[in-house]
This record gives C-alpha cells, sequence and structure tokens, in this order.
C-alpha cells in the first residue's frame, strides 16, 4: 500500500515542488526584511526544478509511457510529460520577464508569488489529469489563484474592475465545463478518462445517437473556449487585457491558454477520439469567428494593450485552425500556440520595460517615443509585430505555415483561406504600430523629452535578466526552425 | 405521477438557465452576479446527483461534494474581489463598471 503510494507520488513530483516552494513563499511573509530580488528569483528557481524533476522517473519523459497512479486518475503519457514541459519552461519564462518589471515598480510582496506558484501547480496537474475530478480541482486551482492575483497586485488604476470582470466570465466559464461534464456522466455513468473512452468503443451508436453526447461536447467546448479566449466565449479578453498589471497581463495571456490547450488535446486524443472526426464543423466555425472577430476589432482600437488582447483573439482563432482533427493528432496548434506567448510575453514585456524608463505608450501613437531610447529596442519591438504578424524569416510564418499545412492536409480549405484572408487583415494593425515607430513624426516641442529616468544600478541582476529575457526571446523568433516542425 | 429522471433534469436545467440569466441580465448590484453564479453550480451539482441516481452508483454523487468544496472557495474569492474593488470605488453598481472599455472620443 505504502510502496503503492509513493511510486504514485512520482507521477505529481514536480507539483509537490510548486507546491512546497508556494507554502515556503506563505512563510516568508513573517520575515519581511528580505531583498526585493529574493522572491521572483526564488520562484523562477523553484519552476526550473520543477521542470527539472519532470525528467526524473525513468530517466527521461518518454519512457514513462502510459504510467497510471491514485486510482487511474493521474496519467503521464509522453504527451501530457511533454505539454507540462512546454507549461513550465514558459512560467519560468514569464515569470523572468514580469519579475524584472515588478521589480523596479518596487511592489512586491511574497503572497502574489506563492498564487502564482499555486496557479502554476494547477496547471501541471490539469496536464496530467486522467478523471474529470482532477480536471475540474486543477482547473479552478490555476483559475482561482489568478482571479485573486490579478486583484491583488496593480499597476494601474483599473486593477480591481479588470479582476472582477475576469472572476465573473471565469465563474461562469468552469460552470459550463461542469455542466458537460455532468451530461457526459450522466451518458456513460464514468468520469475517467480510460472507462469512457471503452464505453465509447463498446456501445458508440447508442453514445453518437444520444443529445446528452452533443450538449456535453458542446458545453465542454463552451467553458474550455472561455479559457482560451476562443471567439464567442472571448468577451472578457480586452477588458481584461486593459486593466490588468503588467505581471498578470503576461500570466492570464499564457499559462491558463496553454493548460487548456493541452487538456483539450489530451481529451480529444483520449475519450473524445470516437467524436473528434465530427468536430470538425464546430472547430472551423470557433476559429474562423475568433480570427474574423478578434482582427476586426483590433483594426479600430487605440489602446495599445487591448490591441494585443483582440490580436490575441484571433491568433486563438489560427491555433484552433491547428486544432482540426487529422488523421492523428497534430501538434501544430501547441507548436502555433508556443511560438505566439514567446512573442506575446516578449512585446508585453519589452513595452512595460519601456514605460519603466519613462515612456508613456498608452496608445498605438504614442509608440513614436519610442525612438527616444536607443535603436535596438526600436528594432526589436518591429521584428516582434513583424513576427506576429507573419512575416517569413520570422517565427510566427513559421507558425501559421504548420497550422495551415496540417488543415490543408486534411481537407479544410475554407478554413485555410479565412485564414490567410485574416493575416492580411491582421498585417494592417500590426503595421500600424511599426508606422509609428518608424515613419511617423515626434509631435512639435517633445524631441528633447528624451527619457531622463537613469536606469537603477542596484538592479543590475534584474536588468540583466530582463535583457537576457527579451533577447532569448529575440533569437526563439528569429529561429524557431526547429520548434516549428515539432 | 411518477417524478422521474427528466423531472430531475428539467429542474436542475431551469436552475442553471435561471443563473445564467441573472449573470447576463443583472442590471443593480454584483451581488447579483454572485448569487446567480451559486445557482448554476447548484443546477450542476443536482444533475449530478439525479444522473448518479440513474446509474445506482455514487462517483456523481462525490463530484457534487467537490463542486460544493469549490463553490465555497470561489464564492470567497469572488467576495474577497468585491471587496477590493468596493474599497476603490467605493460602488458595486454594475452600471458604474465602465472605466475600462472603448472610450467613445
Amino acid at each position: 500500500m505504502l510502496d503503492n503510494f509513493l511510486m504514485d507520488l512520482k507521477l505529481v513530483q514536480s507539483e509537490l515542488v510548486l507546491l512546497g516552494g508556494g507554502l515556503i513563499l506563505l512563510l516568508m511573509t513573517l520575515f519581511p526584511k528580505r531583498s526585493k530580488e529574493f522572491f521572483p528569483l526564488f520562484s523562477v528557481g523553484i519552476i526550473l526544478m520543477a521542470f527539472a524533476v519532470l525528467f526524473i522517473p525513468s530517466g527521461s519523459w518518454n519512457s514513462v509511457d502510459g504510467m497510471q497512479g491514485f486510482f487511474a486518475s493521474l496519467e503521464a503519457s509522453p504527451l501530457s510529460q511533454s505539454f507540462r514541459g512546454y507549461f513550465l519552461a514558459l512560467a519560468a519564462f514569464v515569470l523572468l520577464v514580469g519579475g524584472s518589471i515588478t521589480i523596479e515598480k518596487e511592489k512586491t510582496a511574497p503572497e502574489g508569488y506563492s498564487l502564482i506558484l499555486f496557479s502554476i501547480t494547477g496547471g501541471a496537474l490539469l496536464l496530467s489529469a486522467n478523471d474529470f475530478f482532477v480536471a475540474f480541482v486543477a482547473l479552478e486551482m490555476m483559475s482561482l489563484s489568478l482571479y485573486a492575483y490579478v486583484a491583488f497586485w496593480s499597476d494601474g488604476a483599473n486593477a480591481k474592475e479588470a479582476a472582477m470582470k475576469y472572476f465573473i466570465t471565469g465563474a461562469v466559464s468552469s460552470s459550463f465545463f461542469l455542466m458537460g461534464v455532468a451530461f457526459i456522466y450522466g451518458l456513460t455513468g464514468a468520469c475517467q478518462f480510460d472507462e469512457i473512452a471503452n464505453l465509447m468503443k463498446l456501445e458508440s451508436e447508442t453514445f453518437l445517437s444520444s443529445p446528452l453526447w452533443y450538449l456535453g461536447i458542446g458545453f465542454l467546448l463552451a467553458g474550455l473556449g472561455f479559457k482560451m479566449a476562443l471567439a464567442p466565449f472571448h468577451l472578457w479578453v480586452p477588458d481584461v487585457y486593459q486593466g490588468a498589471s503588467t505581471q498578470s497581463l503576461l500570466l492570464i495571456g499564457v499559462l491558463p491558454k496553454l493548460a487548456t490547450l493541452g487538456f483539450s488535446i489530451l481529451l480529444l486524443k483520449g475519450p473524445f477520439s470516437l467524436v473528434y472526426e465530427e468536430l470538425g464543423v464546430a472547430i472551423t466555425f470557433l476559429a474562423v469567428l475568433s480570427m474574423g472577430w478578434g482582427a476586426l476589432g483590433a483594426l479600430t482600437q487605440r489602446n495599445f494593450r487591448r490591441l494585443m488582447g483582440y490580436s490575441a483573439v484571433a491568433n486563438m482563432g489560427f491555433v484552433a485552425i491547428g486544432l482540426l482533427p487529422g488523421d492523428e493528432i497534430s501538434l501544430a496548434s501547441m507548436n502555433y500556440l508556443l511560438i505566439y506567448s514567446i512573442g506575446f510575453v516578449a512585446v508585453i514585456g519589452l513595452v512595460a520595460y519601456l514605460q519603466n524608463q519613462g515612456l508613456s505608450l498608452e496608445t498605438v501613437d504614442d509608440f513614436v517615443y519610442v525612438r527616444q531610447v536607443p535603436e535596438a529596442y526600436r528594432l526589436l519591438l518591429a521584428l516582434l509585430m513583424f513576427s506576429l504578424a507573419g512575416v517569413p524569416p520570422l517565427a510566427g510564418f513559421f507558425g501559421k505555415f504548420v497550422v495551415f499545412k496540417h488543415a490543408l492536409q486534411h481537407g479544410y480549405t475554407f478554413a485555410v483561406f479565412a485564414g490567410i484572408f485574416v493575416s492580411v487583415v491582421s498585417a494592417a494593425y500590426y503595421l500600424r504600430i511599426i508606422k509609428a515607430l518608424y515613419f511617423d513624426a515626434l509631435p512639435e516641442g517633445t524631441e528633447g523629452l528624451v527619457a531622463e529616468t537613469p536606469l537603477r544600478q542596484s538592479f543590475l541582476v534584474y536588468r540583466l535578466s530582463n535583457l537576457a529575457s527579451v533577447g532569448l526571446a529575440a533569437i526563439t523568433i528569429l529561429f524557431a526552425f526547429v520548434l516549428s516542425f515539432l | 405521477m411518477d417524478i422521474t429522471l427528466m423531472h430531475y433534469l428539467c429542474l436542475s436545467m431551469a436552475l442553471f438557465a435561471v443563473g445564467v440569466f441573472g449573470v447576463l441580465m443583472a442590471r443593480k448590484s454584483l451581488i447579483h452576479i454572485l448569487m446567480s453564479l451559486e445557482l448554476m453550480l447548484l443546477g450542476v451539482n443536482l444533475t449530478f446527483v439525479s444522473f448518479s441516481r440513474f446509474h445506482g452508483e455514487v462517483t456523481g454523487q462525490v463530484f457534487s461534494l467537490f463542486i460544493l468544496t469549490v463553490a465555497a472557495a470561489e464564492a470567497a474569492i469572488g467576495l474577497a474581489i468585491l471587496v477590493v474593488y468596493f474599497r476603490e470605488k467605493r460602488t458595486i453598481q454594475i452600471t458604474d463598471m465602465v472605466s475600462l472599455g472603448e472610450k467613445v472620443e
């Protein structure tokens, strides 16, 4: 019994590390005298440790194939292990960029970082769930910590309102998710993924003719679509992106999407593999609607944060194209999301860094002022924008290329044409930023207003890590060939 | 008249629908929205319990206990966010939640 339990613990090693790290951070509130650099560094260290621990079970993540534990409610397959790897690596990257921005604003508290670690624990757990119990609790753990974190830390005036809106939409989406689970339970009488898959194989005809099945799938899609910001469920995105602090924006813009997408892929590959083919129409609908609504919404935005929000919706549409059913599960969607997330974090991080230098970059037109800081930043921003727009030698192009190739191979020509059309439209708003960066004239009388805020010498580590992470993003953006042919 | 599974499902769907419309149609106070969220979860709970009875096994009932627990945590966080929101804005009227959004110029 005890041996079994110890074996099972191997499945949650990285979650245990993250949870332990979060609890230690909570204890540290007792000792307020700490250097500001400590908490973000500590959290990044914990995440990297969790990442390293992921490889331990038997040498490499490829050899834990199908290992199950805790009464088969958790499973570590090569696919889920690699998703957890991506998730933790991206989380470390987000915290490195976000932490260095937070530190310059001199508002750090250990509780915030413990919330982040709890949220990451939930996300990692979601990716190894083999049971709707675990999936639900993990999803809630990830989301609840994030709601609290958005309200906890604000660098603008409106973070509380953003938190309220995020909380309400998130709570509605979890209810939809649960209703979907309830219908699928009602049909099959099981909550465990393997059992559902077996029952599906045995009685596929009774199941597929039942309305409960489609109701269940519909509610599940709606619930997961909320978390992934797919189009009819994306209405929270612009407001929350606009109001949230930079650190929380980086977190909510990247981590829940990756965890939910990974979970959806595992779900479609596992218990729902028999209906996956029939979901083609629904996923095409979501994809085209997301791309269209996101791109059209972004075209009219002047506020930079809102523009990035709509652009996130459009990009999730491309991710959904990669999710269209094919012969075998294609990882095109995960690949696209990874490339987009790295670009997103780099853009938001770079803009926040420039704002810390004293520039005001609220609206798109404000980007003319970027020419007051060293040329390298302007070049980097322009490159990142070209990459988001999908211009060939950059990573964004390869992401889109792989997604379209996947869809074309399986005959979804309409989605591909819609995607190409939207890419052209969406280039317009990315190019508008480049126009402000390079071609618009500075307003009269502001030429001499070079940002005077001196770089703070005491936070050398952070400036270095910030530059290093933005540089890392730039390198990834430029040479993502390996990543794009997963 | 026998009470069948269908009756329970209709009741739980009605509860869920009341919750959804409560969230969508609330015009006055944020508290209304929080209450409607709880109602949605209760509808889900009833669905689980009635399906569990229908199948003659307990998984669904255990699930509804999980939902109750998480709903409590969710309500706690929702109310906490409501409190910090009220401290900053001195209002919980839904119509006052307009500082984020498209600015008409």
